[in-house]
């Protein structure tokens, strides 16, 4: 991605909906991905992409959407 | 003639190894998830060479063509991570990252976007890792994939390149059971490597403490 990265977008969508969940989902390791993940207040779900990494972000998402309309 | 201070002590070549072993096999195990099938892994071979000669040792191994997926890193250290195999795989490894699940003519549509998907998975497995445990970050460029021979992935052609010293390490990685082998290489020129060196060095010295 030449222009913006996944984390730039992120973080401009956090500013946007700061109640969105969101999630880094890379195959990019590197503890510095996760901690900006982390910072903007998106999930981290390392690639290759499966139903158990997935899962912890879906059901905080679902979570967080429920409680949000409650 | 290897100039000493790229010349690698046996310390810093071992925890190098160390380093590079524990990247492969993260990257061995993401390849297992993608293919449900085991990957095999050979010790990483590390050394200090001409580009030209690196080429030719890809070469010398693989008479067909062959397809590398290709990413640059920039950081302290800088270079090119490749995964490379041979052309007549290709097809082979789409169809077991897809499970299996199209048709041929459907292979051969997603075939770039899929070796491009697989080689930054496996990449970027060994380059984050390498970083992680150097403590400092890189930037991966997105995957790009190739077709041609050693010199060609190497940049052999390159005016003045061919001769130039880069540090070279690869690793044979094989999927028997779908009969599927290739290479992860990694090339870097020397002042990565005099970067790398002292990182080596901050590493080994955060392992084992000062008495080394």
């Amino acid at each position: 991605m030449t222009e913006k990265d996944g984390l730039e977008l992120a973080s401009e969508l956090r500013a946007l909906r700061p109640e969105m969940p969101l999630a880094i989902i890379t195959a990019n390791i590197q503890d510095e991905i996760v901690a900006r993940a982390r910072a903007i207040g998106a999930g981290f779900v390392a690639k290759p992409l499966t139903p158990d990494g997935l899962e912890p972000f879906l059901s905080g998402a679902a979570l967080r959407l429920r409680s949000s309309k409650a | 003639m290897i100039p000493a201070t790229v010349t690698l002590g046996d310390l810093e070549r071992d925890a190098l190894t160390e380093i590079l072993n524990i990247g492969v096999s993260r990257a061995a195990a993401n390849l297992r998830k993608m293919i449900d099938e085991q990957v095999t892994l050979s010790v990483p071979s590390i050394e200090v060479l001409s580009r030209r000669r690196a080429a030719r040792m890809i070469s010398e191994r693989e008479i067909a063509d062959l397809i590398a997926v290709r990413q640059d890193f920039d950081g302290p250290f800088s270079g090119r991570a490749l995964l490379i195999f041979p052309e007549t795989n290709s097809l082979d490894l789409v169809r077991a990252v897809t499970g299996g699940e199209l048709s041929n003519d459907q292979v051969v549509e997603i075939e770039r976007e899929a070796l491009g998907e697989t080689g930054n998975v496996i990449l970027n497995s060994c380059l984050a890792t390498m970083a992680n445990m150097l403590k400092r970050s890189l930037t991966m460029t997105i995957p790009e994939v190739l077709r041609g021979n050693g010199d060609m992935l190497f940049e052999v052609g390159e005016e003045g390149a061919a001769e130039g010293l880069v540090l070279f390490l690869y690793i044979d990685f094989a999927v028997r059971k779908r009969d599927i082998r290739g290479y992860i290489a990694m090339i870097m020129g020397i002042p990565s490597l005099e970067v790398l060196k002292e990182l080596l060095d901050e590493f080994i010295e955060r392992v084992v403490g000062q008495d080394a």
